[in-house]
C-alpha cells in the first residue's frame, strides 16, 4: 500500500511544470558553479606548485641563515570546488620567521589582494543547493496537504481503508525522493565536471567526505521539505501556507545570511587596531633601548671595521674584528627578539581574538537557520571552514618551533654564519682600517671606487661558488598533519548535525500528529 | 482605475503577506540602526586614537630637516551616510602613508580595525535590505496579481467593466508600489530614529536628500520587480508556477549575478601580480647600483668641501628611482580600479546593484571616493614638498638638496604649520557623470519590465480559459 501511495506522490511531483523550471535552473547553476570552481582550482593548484618550487629554489640558494625563509605552502582543498567556504579554492601560505609568531595563514593567490573586489561573495555548489534546491523543497511541500484539502482529493484518499500515517509517510518520502533523484543527477554531473576540467584527484578520504556531503545535502532537503509539509498541515489554504513558507525561506536563508554577520561584528567588543600599533611601537622602542645599552657596554671597533657590502640580508667583506663584534651583538639581539616574539604574539592575539570570536560567532549561530547550518556543515566537510584555517595556523606555529629547535641544534643563533658567509681568511673591503681616513671612506673617493670594483669581482666569484651554499638537507619538512582528519571534522559537525536531525524529526512527527487528527474537509 | 487601486490597497493592508513583510522589514531596519549606532561609536573612539598616533609623529619634528624624513598618514573619513549605502567603507583603503623624502612612493593602508575573516560578508545597510527583502516582498505581493484573480474568477468580472487592461495594470501596480514604499519608509524611519537617538546620525539637509534619493531609486527597483511579477503572473498557468519562476528569476538576478562578477573580474583583467615584490626589487637594484657607483651621501662636513657634487647626483638618481616607483604604484591602483569596474559592470545586470551604485554616486561614496582620495594623496605629497622647499629656500645656510634630510635647512619648524590634509568630497559634476550609467541601467531595466508586463497582460486570453 505504501509503495502505491509513494509512487503516486512521486509522479505528482515529478510531472509538474514548477519542478521542471526550478530543476533546469538548478542543474545549470550547479554545473556552472562547479565549472567555475574547477577552473579556479586548476589555476590555484598551478600557483601552489610554482610557489612550492620557488620556496625550494630559495632554500637551495641561501648562503646565510638570515636568508632562510622556510615559508609553508599547502595546496588547495579538492572539495573546495564544491564548497568554497572561507578558505576558497586557493592554497594557503604561512610565513615562518624567527622573531614573529603568525596568527593566521594567507591565501596563496596573487601576492596582493584587491580589497575592492575581494568583498564580493562568490557562489559555489553548496550555495546553489542551499538556496535554489531548498526553495524547490519548499515548493514541493507547501501544498502537500492544504492543496489536496482545497481540491477535495484529500477526503477521497482518506476515505479508503488506508492508515493515515502511511499517507503522510508517503508524502514525506515522495517529496524527499523527488528532491534526491534530481540532486543526485546534479551531483554526479558536478563530479564529472570537476574530474575533467580541473584534473582533481580525490583520495579515499575525499571520497568519504563527498559521500557524507551527499548524505548531508539529502538530509537538508528532506528537512526543509518536512518543515514545509508541516506548515501545509497547519494552514487551511495553500495560499497562506505558501506565504508563510516563503517568508520563512527568505528569513532563514538570505535574511539570516545578511543580518547575522553584521550583528556578530558588533555583538563582540573589539580592541582598536591603533592600540596594537601603539603597543608594538613600545616594544620596538624597548628593543632599541636594550641594543643601545648593550652597545654602550661593548662599543664597536669603528665604522671602517664594519664596512662591507650588504645585500639580501647578508654582509660580506667586513673586517674580522668587525665580524667578531657583530657576532656578539647579533647573538644578543636574536635572543632579545625571540623573547619579544612571544610578547608580540600575546599582544597581537589579544587584539585579534575578539575578531576571531566574531567570525566564529557567525559559524556558531548558523545553526539557527537550516540553510546557513547546511552551508557551514558543508564547509567543514570540505575543510574550507574557519576552524580549518585556524587548525593549519596552529600547525604552522608548531612548525616554527621545530624550525627554531633545528637552528638552535646547529648553534646558528650565535654563529656569524647567520649574517655572513665569508670564510675566516676573507680579505676585507677595508684591509687596513686604522689608516683609513673619512675622506678615503666617503662616497665617490678614488680609494672606495677601487675597493668597490674589487668587491664586485669578489661577489661575482662567490656567486659561482657552490661551496658557499648553506647545507639545509636536514631541515625538517612541514609534514602532512596540517589538515583535520575525518574523525575530527565529524566531531566538529556534531552540534550542527544534531540540530539538523532533531528539527527534521520534530517537523516530521509534528506534521504526522497533526495529520492524524486532521479534518479532511 | 482608482477603484482598482483602492481595492488592491485595502486588500494589501489586510493581508498576511504585508503584515509579515512589515515585520521582517522592521526587524531588519532596526538591526541596521543598532549595528550602525555601535559602528559610529567605535569609529569615534578609533578616530581619537588615530589622531593621537599622528600627533606623536609630529612631535618628533623640530626642524625643516626633521620634517622631511617621517612617514605621515592621511585618512579618508567616513561620510556619515554609511548606514544608507556603505560603499565598501568597511573594506577599502582608508589611509595612505606619505613621505616627502626622495626615493619613496605612497603606500595604501587600512587603518581602522577590520576583520579579515569576515571579508566575504556584506554589511547590513539600507541598500542591502532593499536589494534582498524589498525586492522579494514585491514578488510576494504581486505574484498572484493576475493569476490569483484568474483562479478565483474575479478577473473576468473586473475586465467586464469598461476598464482597459492598461488601466487595470496601472491600478494594481500603483497600489502595490504605494504599499511597498510605505512599508520601507516606515522601516527607514525606525532606523533613523534609532540612529538619531544613539547619536550616530544628524538630521540635516544632506541626510534628507540622501533619504529622498534612496526612496526614489527604491521606487524604480520596486516598480521593476512588481511589473515583473505582474507580467509573469499573467503568463503563468497557476499562481504557484508563477511564484516558482519569479523566485528563480529573483535568485538569479539578485544572488547569482553579483556572486559571479568577482570571478569575471578576476578572469578578465590581468592579475594584480607581485607589485610589492616588483617595487622592492626595483628599489634594491637602484640602491645597489648607486652604492657600486660610489654614489652614497657623505658626512656633511666632507660633502661641503666640494659643493655637494656627489649628493646632488645622488638626489637626482633618487628622484628618478622615485618616478619609477610612482609609476608602478599608479599602475597598481589603476589595475585595482579596472578589476573593480569590470565586476561593477557585470553587477549592473542585477537591478539591485544598479540601484546600489546609483545611490553610492549620489552619496559620493564607493570606489570613486577611494580613487579621488588617492589622487588627493599625490596632491598632498606635492603640497608638503612645496611647503618644505619654500622653508628650505628661505635659509641661506642650507645646501638645498631636495629632499634629503641631512642636506636641508636646520631652522626650527613648528610641526603644526605643516599643511594638514582635508579630504574634499567628490565634486558634484563628477558624481553626476558617474551616476548616469547605473541610473540609466536601472531605468532601462524598469522600462523593460514595464513593457514585459504590458505585453503579458495583452497576451492574456480570457476567453479560452
Amino acid at each position: 500500500m505504501l509503495a502505491t501511495l509513494l509512487r503516486q506522490e512521486l509522479l505528482r511531483h515529478l510531472l509538474t511544470f514548477r519542478l521542471a523550471v526550478a530543476l533546469a535552473f538548478t542543474v545549470v547553476l550547479t554545473a556552472l558553479t562547479t565549472f567555475i570552481g574547477s577552473l579556479d582550482y586548476r589555476h590555484n593548484l598551478a600557483a601552489y606548485e610554482r610557489e612550492a618550487r620557488a620556496v625550494r629554489a630559495e632554500l637551495d640558494q641561501a648562503t646565510v641563515y638570515a636568508q632562510v625563509f622556510p615559508r609553508i605552502v599547502v595546496p588547495p582543498q579538492p572539495l573546495s570546488i564544491l564548497c568554497r567556504g572561507i578558505v576558497g579554492t586557493a592554497g594557503r601560505t604561512m610565513v615562518v620567521e624567527v622573531d614573529r609568531i603568525q596568527i593566521a595563514s594567507w591565501p596563496l593567490t596573487e601576492s596582493y589582494d584587491n580589497q575592492l573586489v575581494k568583498s564580493l561573495a562568490q557562489i559555489d555548489f553548496s550555495t546553489a543547493v542551499a538556496l535554489l534546491l531548498s526553495f524547490l523543497a519548499v515548493i514541493l511541500g507547501f501544498d502537500g496537504v492544504s492543496g489536496e484539502r482545497e481540491a477535495g482529493t484529500l477526503a477521497q484518499v482518506l476515505a479508503n481503508p488506508v492508515p493515515r500515517s502511511q499517507v503522510y509517510l508517503a508524502k514525506l518520502l515522495g517529496g524527499s525522493l523527488a528532491l534526491w533523484l534530481p540532486f543526485a543527477g546534479a551531483f554526479a554531473l558536478s563530479l564529472l565536471i570537476a574530474r575533467t576540467v580541473a584534473p582533481v584527484a580525490f583520495t579515499g578520504d575525499d571520497w568519504l567526505r563527498l559521500g557524507l556531503f551527499f548524505a548531508l545535502s539529502c538530509l537538508f532537503l528532506s528537512q526543509v521539505h518536512a518543515a514545509s509539509l508541516l506548515v501545509s498541515t497547519l494552514t487551511r489554504s495553500s495560499g497562506t501556507a505558501l506565504v508563510v513558507c516563503l517568508f520563512a525561506w527568505l528569513v532563514g536563508g538570505v535574511g539570516f545570511m545578511s543580518a547575522l554577520p553584521s550583528a556578530a561584528r558588533y555583538a563582540v567588543a573589539e580592541r582598536p587596531y591603533q592600540e596594537l600599533e601603539a603597543q608594538e611601537q613600545e616594544l620596538d622602542e624597548s628593543l632599541q633601548r636594550d641594543l643601545e645599552a648593550w652597545e654602550a657596554d661593548s662599543p664597536g671597533p669603528g665604522e671602517a671595521y664594519l664596512r662591507g657590502i650588504e645585500r639580501d640580508h647578508r654582509l660580506r667583506f667586513a673586517h674580522p674584528r668587525g665580524y667578531a663584534w657583530l657576532q656578539r651583538r647579533h647573538a644578543f639581539e636574536l635572543e632579545r627578539r625571540l623573547a619579544l616574539a612571544d610578547q608580540r604574539y600575546q599582544l597581537r592575539w589579544a587584539n585579534q581574538q575578539p575578531l576571531a570570536r566574531q567570525a566564529h560567532a557567525v559559524d556558531d549561530w548558523s545553526v539557527a537557520s537550516p540553510i546557513t547550518n547546511y552551508q557551514v556543515l558543508s564547509y567543514r566537510l570540505a575543510r574550507t571552514s574557519l576552524d580549518d584555517s585556524f587548525f593549519m595556523a596552529r600547525a604552522g606555529r608548531d612548525y616554527r618551533r621545530t624550525y627554531l629547535d633545528f637552528l638552535r641544534g646547529r648553534g646558528a643563533f650565535a654563529d656569524r654564519r647567520w649574517f655572513t658567509d665569508d670564510p675566516p681568511d676573507q680579505e676585507p673591503l677595508i684591509p687596513d682600517p686604522e689608516s683609513a681616513t673619512p675622506q678615503m671612506l666617503a662616497g665617490g673617493s678614488p680609494f672606495m671606487a677601487r675597493r668597490l670594483a674589487w668587491a664586485q669581482e669578489q661577489e661575482r666569484l662567490a656567486a659561482a661558488d657552490p661551496a658557499r651554499r648553506l647545507d639545509l638537507a636536514d631541515l625538517p619538512a612541514f609534514g602532512t598533519r596540517w589538515q583535520q582528519a575525518a574523525g575530527a571534522t565529524l566531531a566538529s559537525m556534531v552540534p550542527g548535525i544534531l540540530v539538523l536531525v532533531l528539527t527534521w524529526a520534530v517537523a516530521a512527527l509534528a506534521g504526522l500528529r497533526r495529520f492524524l487528527t486532521l479534518d479532511p474537509r | 482605475m482608482s477603484a482598482v487601486f483602492l481595492l488592491q490597497l485595502r486588500d494589501n493592508l489586510g493581508s498576511l503577506r504585508l503584515q509579515l513583510s512589515l515585520l521582517i522589514l522592521l526587524v531588519l531596519f532596526a538591526a541596521n540602526g543598532a549595528v550602525f549606532s555601535a559602528r559610529v561609536e567605535r569609529q569615534r573612539a578609533e578616530t581619537a586614537q588615530i589622531r593621537a598616533a599622528d600627533d606623536r609623529v609630529l612631535d618628533g619634528v623640530g626642524t625643516v630637516a626633521d620634517a622631511v624624513t617621517p612617514w605621515y598618514r592621511i585618512h579618508s573619513a567616513p561620510l556619515g551616510t554609511e548606514f544608507i549605502a556603505d560603499g565598501g567603507n568597511s573594506w577599502t583603503y582608508d589611509s595612505l602613508w606619505i613621505t616627502p623624502r626622495s626615493g619613496q612612493t605612497l603606500w595604501n593602508n587600512t587603518v581602522r580595525t577590520t576583520n579579515n575573516w569576515m571579508r566575504r560578508f556584506e554589511v547590513l545597510d539600507w541598500v542591502l535590505v532593499a536589494r534582498y527583502a524589498v525586492t522579494f516582498l514585491c514578488l510576494v505581493l504581486a505574484y498572484d496579481a493576475v493569476s490569483g484573480e484568474l483562479e478565483s474568477g474575479t478577473l473576468r468580472l473586473a475586465l467586464a467593466c469598461p476598464l482597459s487592461r492598461g488601466r487595470f495594470l496601472a491600478g494594481k501596480f500603483l497600489a502595490h508600489l504605494a504599499t511597498v514604499l510605505a512599508a520601507t519608509a516606515v522601516g527607514a524611519a525606525v532606523s533613523l530614529v534609532i540612529l538619531v537617538v544613539g547619536g550616530a546620525a544628524v538630521v540635516d539637509g544632506a541626510l534628507a536628500a540622501a533619504v529622498g534619493g534612496f526612496l526614489l531609486g527604491l521606487a524604480f527597483l520596486a516598480a521593476l520587480f512588481l511589473l515583473l511579477a505582474i507580467g509573469v503572473s499573467a503568463l503563468a498557468r497557476s499562481s504557484a508556477a508563477a511564484l516558482v519562476f519569479l523566485v528563480t528569476a529573483w535568485t538569479v538576478l539578485i544572488v547569482v549575478v553579483p556572486q559571479s562578477s568577482y570571478l569575471v573580474a578576476v578572469c578578465s583583467v590581468e592579475p594584480l601580480g607581485p607589485f610589492w615584490e616588483e617595487m622592492r626589487s626595483q628599489r634594491d637594484q637602484a640602491m645597489e647600483s648607486l652604492e657600486m657607483a660610489g654614489l652614497t651621501p657623505r658626512p656633511p662636513d666632507l660633502a661641503a668641501a666640494d659643493g655637494y657634487a656627489v649628493e646632488r647626483t645622488y638626489a637626482r638618481e633618487m628622484g628618478r628611482m622615485e618616478e619609477g616607483l610612482d609609476r608602478l604604484k599608479t599602475a597598481l591602483d589603476e589595475r585595482i580600479f579596472r578589476q573593480y569596474s569590470v565586476a561593477r559592470s557585470v553587477n549592473l545586470l542585477s537591478p539591485g546593484f544598479a540601484f546600489q551604485y546609483g545611490l553610492e554616486t549620489l552619496l559620493g561614496t564607493g570606489a570613486d571616493r577611494v580613487r579621488s582620495f588617492f589622487r588627493q594623496g599625490w596632491d598632498h605629497r606635492r603640497a608638503l614638498r612645496d611647503f618644505l622647499r619654500g622653508r628650505d629656500s628661505a635659509d641661506p645656510a642650507s645646501p638645498h638638496i631636495l629632499y634629503l634630510s641631512d642636506f636641508m635647512s636646520r631652522r626650527p619648524l613648528d610641526a603644526r604649520l605643516l599643511p594638514g590634509f582635508r579630504q574634499s568630497p567628490l565634486p558634484a559634476d563628477e558624481r553626476l557623470a558617474a551616476g548616469v550609467v547605473p541610473a540609466a541601467a536601472l531605468v532601462f531595466e524598469a522600462g523593460a519590465a514595464f513593457l514585459f508586463a504590458l505585453w503579458a497582460l495583452r497576451r492574456l486570453d480570457l476567453a479560452g480559459d
